[in-house]
């Protein structure tokens, strides 16, 4: 069988491409922010990129921005999903393939779904119209500005019905695993339905709750696709900020971009750990089954 | 029953009332304020169509191209160490698998940036090679885990018997595991294909404009006045995906027909 070596070896196909290109990618990006392999530019300071970043207010701006927004957006498309996953279990089976309309977000691209939001959103758009007859407002100029503001609206509504459907698979999938008897017997110890979720249902579900967070909440965090379509562009998501130094500004100050990736990158792994560790401290305080 | 109808029409509203105002809005070039429904129904984006069909079918075919040229790249990648995370427990196993999971978890944006540096100097950015090659490496977590997920419910006992019989790793790997592996491929594979059919910053980055998407394509036209045409080609965003499950489908049922597996 080759013992050992072969199986190590069967991992090469993977950790070669994984070495070459992300964590080359990785080293290249953190080399670059400190001015390094740029081309034929030089740096005198190596920390120059940073004094850039933090010698004004725009980046930490964008960035509590952007932290807001995806922890909007990830907090209500969780909610939003664990509850329709759990109307849609408490059905009786015949009727769960008509549910699967809900997955339809899935298929939409994030630029789809960016653009979905505009026209719904706008002050002539499609929400405005219903509410213009349904009497609530007398025109569209007292329809409140939804989009490109600071309230960032439009990016959490959009990544809200994006993230929804993913919350819901994630979910369905581990409820489906539930013992329904254990909620039979709670409701015949007479536990209230708000009970039965809250204490029952609600534990059994939390590592997967878990794991959804943390994909949604950086995936909203670092994306690009979405806030590229909406969005405000004063503060602006970091990821638009990122794009601008790398794209649109001279290549000298391509460090600045590189920065900036680099500190989302360690906020990204800093917030696994840290939210992980909570996560298991909050476990252990919950009596187990 | 009316619960079953209260809870549909809501799912209803929520997510896919957005594509018929996408469809009644491709219908009507001169929908505008206050209407709730288009008053003048117009075939402009139609017209549209025909006039740059040529563009839209190669931007769709090249996205298509690039995205299965990934789930076969994907595949290639994970099968071998899928089979190898299944296999048993060993010393730093769930570190070696939560870090080969985690590009689903980091901002793409962190290392390929700093992977299109290294493209440019292996002369594969702006390349098909490139496009492929980043959005492997970004997506193929779904198809390590789908694959795990695969071989251990698959268990050992039919590898193991052919084994006994003298069958070769290879032979067991391509007659006795991919067959049983089929569900666990396609589920893992359905999903490489959304998320790099889907993708537009990194096709964008790496293909450099000389890899057509469609993604690329139709993205000037989302920030245009024009709402009808681009409502028409956000709904074409739908028919790739949808065409490649069915067909999937069909085949597999087919495949395991031709077997006597149903």
């Amino acid at each position: 069988m080759g013992g050992r070596s072969s199986l190590v070896l069967s991992l090469l196909p993977l950790l070669i491409p994984f070495a070459a290109v992300i964590g080359g990618g990785l080293v290249v990006t953190v080399l670059q922010s400190f001015g390094l392999v740029m081309y034929s530019y030089t740096y005198e300071d190596m920390l120059f990129a940073y004094r850039h970043l933090f010698s004004d207010t725009w980046f930490l701006e964008s960035a509590a921005f952007s932290l807001y927004v995806a922890l909007a957006a990830t907090l209500a498309a969780i909610t939003l999903g664990t509850f329709f996953s759990y109307l849609i279990w408490k059905l009786p089976p015949r009727y769960h393939r008509w549910t699967v309309i809900y997955k339809i977000p899935l298929i939409l691209p994030h630029i789809a779904v960016g653009f979905i939001a505009v026209i719904l959103l706008s002050k002539t758009g499609m929400l405005s119209s219903v509410a213009y007859h349904l009497g609530l407002t007398d025109g569209f100029e007292e329809f409140p500005n939804l989009l490109y503001t600071r309230a960032g609206i439009d990016l959490i509504a959009a990544y809200v019905y994006k993230e929804t459907p993913f919350v819901m698979v994630m979910v369905y999938a581990v409820l489906s695993r539930f013992d329904r008897r254990l909620v039979d017997t709670a409701e015949m110890l007479g536990a209230s339905q708000l009970r039965i979720f809250f204490s029952l249902l609600l534990p059994f579900l939390m590592p997967v709750i878990n794991t959804t967070f943390i994909i949604l909440f950086i995936f909203a965090f670092g994306g690009f696709d979405l806030p590229f379509v909406v969005g405000s562009s004063n503060p602006g998501m970091i990821s638009i900020r990122i794009y601008e130094y790398f794209f649109q500004k001279e290549l000298a100050l391509r460090p600045v971009a590189m920065a900036m990736l680099t500190l989302v990158f360690c906020f990204s792994l800093l917030f696994i750990v840290f939210y992980l560790r909570l996560a298991q401290r909050v476990e252990k305080g919950v009596r187990k089954l | 029953m009316i619960r079953f109808g209260l809870l549909f029409f809501l799912l209803f509203v929520i997510f896919a009332s957005p594509l018929v105002v996408l469809a009644l809005y491709s219908l009507s070039s001169s929908w505008s304020y206050p209407q709730i429904i288009p008053v003048q129904l117009d075939w402009r984006s139609f017209a549209y169509l025909a006039d740059h069909f040529g563009n839209i079918v190669v931007s769709l075919l090249s996205s298509c191209a690039y995205s299965l040229a990934a789930v076969m790249m994907t595949l290639l990648m994970t099968i071998l160490p899928a089979r190898f995370f299944a296999g048993g427990d060993f010393a730093g196993k769930t570190l070696l698998e939560g870090l080969l999971l985690a590009p689903a978890l980091i901002p793409p944006m962190a290392f390929a940036m700093g992977a299109h540096f290294l493209f440019l100097h292996l002369g594969i950015a702006d390349t098909f090679a490139g496009v492929v090659l980043i959005l492997s490496l970004y997506s193929y977590p779904y198809m390590l885990r789908a694959l795990v997920a695969g071989f251990l419910a698959q268990g050992r006992d039919y590898s193991l018997c052919a084994r006994n019989m003298g069958a070769s790793s290879f032979r067991i790997l391509l007659l006795i595991e991919m067959p049983l592996l089929l569900p666990a491929i396609v589920a893992g594979g359905i999903i490489v294909f959304l998320v790099a059919f889907s993708e537009y910053f990194l096709v964008f980055l790496i293909g450099g404009g000389s890899v057509p998407s469609y993604a690329g394509y139709i993205f000037p036209l989302l920030n245009s006045s024009d709402k009808s045409v681009a409502s028409l080609l956000t709904l074409l965003f739908l028919v790739p995906p949808i065409l490649f499950f069915v067909l999937i489908d069909r085949l597999i049922y087919r495949l395991y027909r031709r077997r006597g597996l149903l």
